[in-house]
C-alpha cells in the first residue's frame, strides 16, 4: 500500500517535472527563433520520455492534454490566456493531442512487449533448470528402484550385500531429499522488491544450525568455525541461507578430497559480513571457475559418484545470496578452494542489552 | 515403563506409518495406526494413548483442528510430523497446544527421544529442584547455574530464560512463548531482545557456542534445551 503511494507519487513528480522542462526548453527555443513549430514537437519529446519512465500510459495521456493547454496558454497569442477559437489553432491542438496520445500508447505498448519477452527469457531459464534437474533425480531413482527390486526379488541374499543394498537406497534417497529442498526453497524465492521475507537473525545461530545439520548427514566431517567477537544480526530467510552455508560445507566434504578440517568463517567486513568456506583439497578447477553458478559444472571425478553434479546447488546458492542483495563467489588459495559470500548487516553491532545481576 | 505404553499414530501416508509403527514396536511400545482425523479423534477417546503421533496433512481435516478438538478434552502429549520448509505450520500447531514437533525424515534416535520427552513430562513436571543436561546443573531454589564445576554467571533475564527451557527441557519452545513468559504478556512481539540475550547466553554456557551441545537452535520456530540424562539421575528424582 505504501509502496503504491510511494509508486505514484514518484510517478506524479517525474511528470511534473518533465513538463516543466519542457515548457523551459520550448520557452528558450521560442525567444531564440521567435518562431512556435519547434513547441509542439518539444512537448511530444516530454510526452514520450513521460510515458518512459512511468508506469502505465496515463500519466502520458495527462501530460499530452496538459501540454496542449501549456501551449495554448503559454506559446500562442494571446500570451498567458488560454484561447480555443483561433484560427485554425483547434485543429493544430487536436492533432497534437492526437500524435501525444499515439506516441504515447506505442512507448507503452513496447515497454509492455519488454516485459513479455524478460518473462519468457525467465520461463526458459526454469525449464532449463527443470531439465538439469530432472536429469540429476532420474540417476538415483533408477539406483534405488534396482537395488530395492534386487532386494524384494532375492529374498535369501547374504546379510551383508542385502545391508549393503540398503545402504545405497538410504544414502540415494537422502540425496533425494536435499535435492527436493533445494528446490523447494527456490520456490520460497520471489521476483520483484520483496524477493525474500527476511527477519533479523543472529549470525551465530545461523552458523550453529548449518554446522548441527551437516553434521547430521556426516558425522564424520571436521569443520571448524570462526565467529566474530561482537553479536552480529543479520536480516535474512534463515532457512535459505542455511541451505547455502549447508550446501557450500556438503561440497567442500564431497569434492575437496582432503581431510583437513574445513574452515567455516564469519566475519565483518566494513558494512557487510562475510561468510566463507574454505577447504584444503584439490581446489576448483581452472576451466570451471568461469562457470561456477551456472547450473552445469559437475566435478569430473575418478569415482563413481561424480555423476553427482554440484552445479544445482551453486546456482541456487547463488539465486538465493543475490535474493538477499549480496553477492558470492569462489576462488583458490594456496592449498584449497575457498566459496564465499557477502550479506549486508543489519543495523549495528550489539552489545549486552542487560544489566548485570549475578546468580 | 514398558508395559507396552501406546502410543496413537495419525498419519496417512501408509509407509511411514508403517515404518515408525515397526520402530515403535521393536522398542517395546504399542502402537495404533490411522489415516484421518475423524479415526484419530475417535481411537483417542476410545483407548486413551499415552502419546500421539499427528501428521500435519490429514486428508479429511486440518491437523491443527485435531489438535484443538482434542485439547478440549485431554492434555495426551502430542507430537507433530513435519515436514521442512514449514516454519509457520510448526509455529501454529504448538500454539494450539501441540507439545512438540519432528520434521520428516527423522532417525530413530530422534524420534525415541522426542517421545520419551514427552511421556516423561506428564510424569513428573513442575517439582524439579535441579536440572542436569551433561556438565551443566540448575539449581532451581538457589538460582546457581552450573557447567561442571565452574559456576557461571548469568544476568537476571539470562537467567530466566535458561530456567525456563529447562523446566521444559527436550521440548521446543516457541520465540513468543519465551517472550510472553519473560516479558510478559504485553511484550513487543519482536522477537530481537531474546535472539541477542540467547547468543550471550551460549557464549557464556557452551564450550563452543558454534556447536552448542545445551541449547539447540529451531530455525524459524524456538529453541529447545538438551535433556540428555547424565548417569547419574538422583538429582531429577527428588
Amino acid at each position: 500500500m505504501v509502496q503504491k503511494v510511494r509508486d505514484y507519487l514518484r510517478d506524479a513528480l517525474v511528470t511534473i517535472g518533465i513538463l516543466m522542462m519542457a515548457t523551459v526548453v520550448a520557452y528558450v527555443l521560442y525567444r531564440m527563433s521567435n518562431m512556435e513549430t519547434n513547441t509542439p514537437l518539444v512537448y511530444c519529446l516530454g510526452v514520450m520520455l513521460i510515458v518512459m519512465y512511468t508506469s502505465g500510459y496515463k500519466w502520458g495521456v495527462l501530460a499530452s492534454a496538459v501540454s496542449v493547454l501549456n501551449i495554448n496558454y503559454f506559446f500562442t497569442k494571446p500570451v498567458m490566456k488560454l484561447n480555443f477559437l483561433l484560427d485554425g489553432y483547434p485543429i493544430t491542438f487536436i492533432f497534437m493531442l492526437v500524435i501525444t496520445i499515439l506516441v504515447g500508447t506505442l512507448t507503452a505498448h513496447s515497454k509492455e512487449r519488454q516485459k513479455i519477452m524478460l518473462e519468457s527469457e525467465k520461463e526458459k531459464m526454469r525449464a532449463n533448470l527443470l531439465r538439469a534437474i530432472s536429469h540429476d533425480l532420474r540417476t538415483p531413482l533408477t539406483g534405488i528402484i534396482a537395488s530395492s527390486q534386487a532386494c524384494l526379488e532375492n529374498p535369501d541374499l547374504d546379510k551383508r550385500e542385502m545391508q549393503r543394498m540398503l545402504g545405497d537406497i538410504c544414502e540415494d534417497s537422502n540425496w533425494l531429499l536435499n535435492m527436493v529442498e533445494n528446490i523447494l526453497s527456490v520456490t520460497r524465492i520471489g521476483s520483484g522488491d520483496a524477493a525474500v521475507k527476511t527477519n533479523p537473525e543472529p549470525l551465530d545461530e545461523i552458523i550453529s544450525y548449518s554446522v548441527r545439520n551437516t553434521r547430521k548427514r556426516y558425522p564424520q566431517a571436521a569443520i571448524q568455525v570462526e565467529l566474530p567477537q561482537a553479536i552480529v544480526m543479520v536480516s535474512v530467510d534463515s532457512t535459505l541461507i542455511v541451505q547455502v552455508i549447508m550446501n557450500l560445507l556438503e561440497n567442500a566434504i564431497k569434492y575437496s578430497g582432503s581431510e583437513e578440517p574445513i574452515l567455516l568463517k564469519a566475519e565483518v567486513v566494513e558494512k557487510l559480513v562475510r561468510v566463507s568456506v574454505r577447504d584444503y583439497g584439490r581446489g576448483i578447477p581452472a576451466d570451471r571457475m568461469k562457470d561456477l553458478f551456472g547450473g552445469t559444472y559437475v566435478c569430473k571425478d575418478a569415482r563413481s559418484d561424480a555423476r553427482r553434479g554440484m552445479g544445482i546447488g551453486l546456482s541456487l546458492c547463488r539465486t538465493i545470496i543475490l535474493a538477499h542483495g549480496g553477492k558470492i563467489d569462489g576462488k583458490n588459495h594456496e592449498k584449497g578452494a575457498e566459496m564465499y559470500f557477502y550479506l549486508p548487516l543489519e543495523g549495528e553491532e550489539h552489545e549486552s542489552e542487560n544489566t548485570d545481576i549475578d546468580y | 515403563m514398558n508395559q507396552k505404553t501406546l502410543i496413537l499414530i495419525i498419519e496417512d501416508e501408509q509407509s511411514i506409518a508403517n515404518s515408525i509403527s515397526s520402530i515403535l514396536n521393536s522398542h517395546g511400545y504399542k502402537t495404533m495406526t490411522c489415516g484421518t482425523g475423524k479415526e484419530g479423534l475417535t481411537m483417542a477417546a476410545s483407548h486413551c494413548p499415552a502419546a500421539i503421533l499427528l501428521d500435519l496433512g490429514l486428508p479429511d481435516m486440518d491437523g491443527n483442528t485435531v489438535i484443538t478438538t482434542l485439547r478440549q478434552w485431554s492434555d495426551i502429549p502430542i507430537i507433530v510430523i513435519s515436514a521442512r520448509i514449514q516454519e509457520e505450520d510448526k509455529v501454529d500447531a504448538l500454539d494450539y497446544g501441540a507439545d512438540d514437533y519432528i520434521t520428516k525424515p527423522f532417525t530413530t534416535g530422534e524420534l525415541m527421544a522426542r517421545i520419551r520427552t514427552a511421556l516423561r513430562h506428564t510424569i513428573h513436571a513442575g517439582n524439579m529442584k535441579v536440572f542436569r543436561s551433561g556438565e551443566l546443573s540448575i539449581d532451581f531454589e538457589r538460582h546457581q547455574v552450573k557447567v561442571g564445576e565452574e559456576d557461571i554467571h548469568l544476568t537476571q533475564i539470562e537467567y530466566k530464560i535458561v530456567a525456563l527451557l529447562a523446566k521444559n527441557a527436550g521440548k521446543v519452545m516457541t520465540y513468543d512463548r519465551i517472550i510472553k513468559e519473560i516479558w510478559g504478556p504485553y511484550a513487543d512481539n519482536n522477537n530481537r531482545i531474546l535472539r541477542v540475550n540467547m547468543v550471550n547466553i551460549r557464549r557464556k554456557l557452551e564450550k563452543n557456542p558454534a556447536e552448542p551441545q545445551y541449547i539447540y537452535t529451531e530455525i524459524g520456530v524456538g529453541y529447545r534445551m538438551s535433556d540428555e540424562e547424565p548417569e547419574n539421575t538422583d538429582g531429577q528424582k527428588e
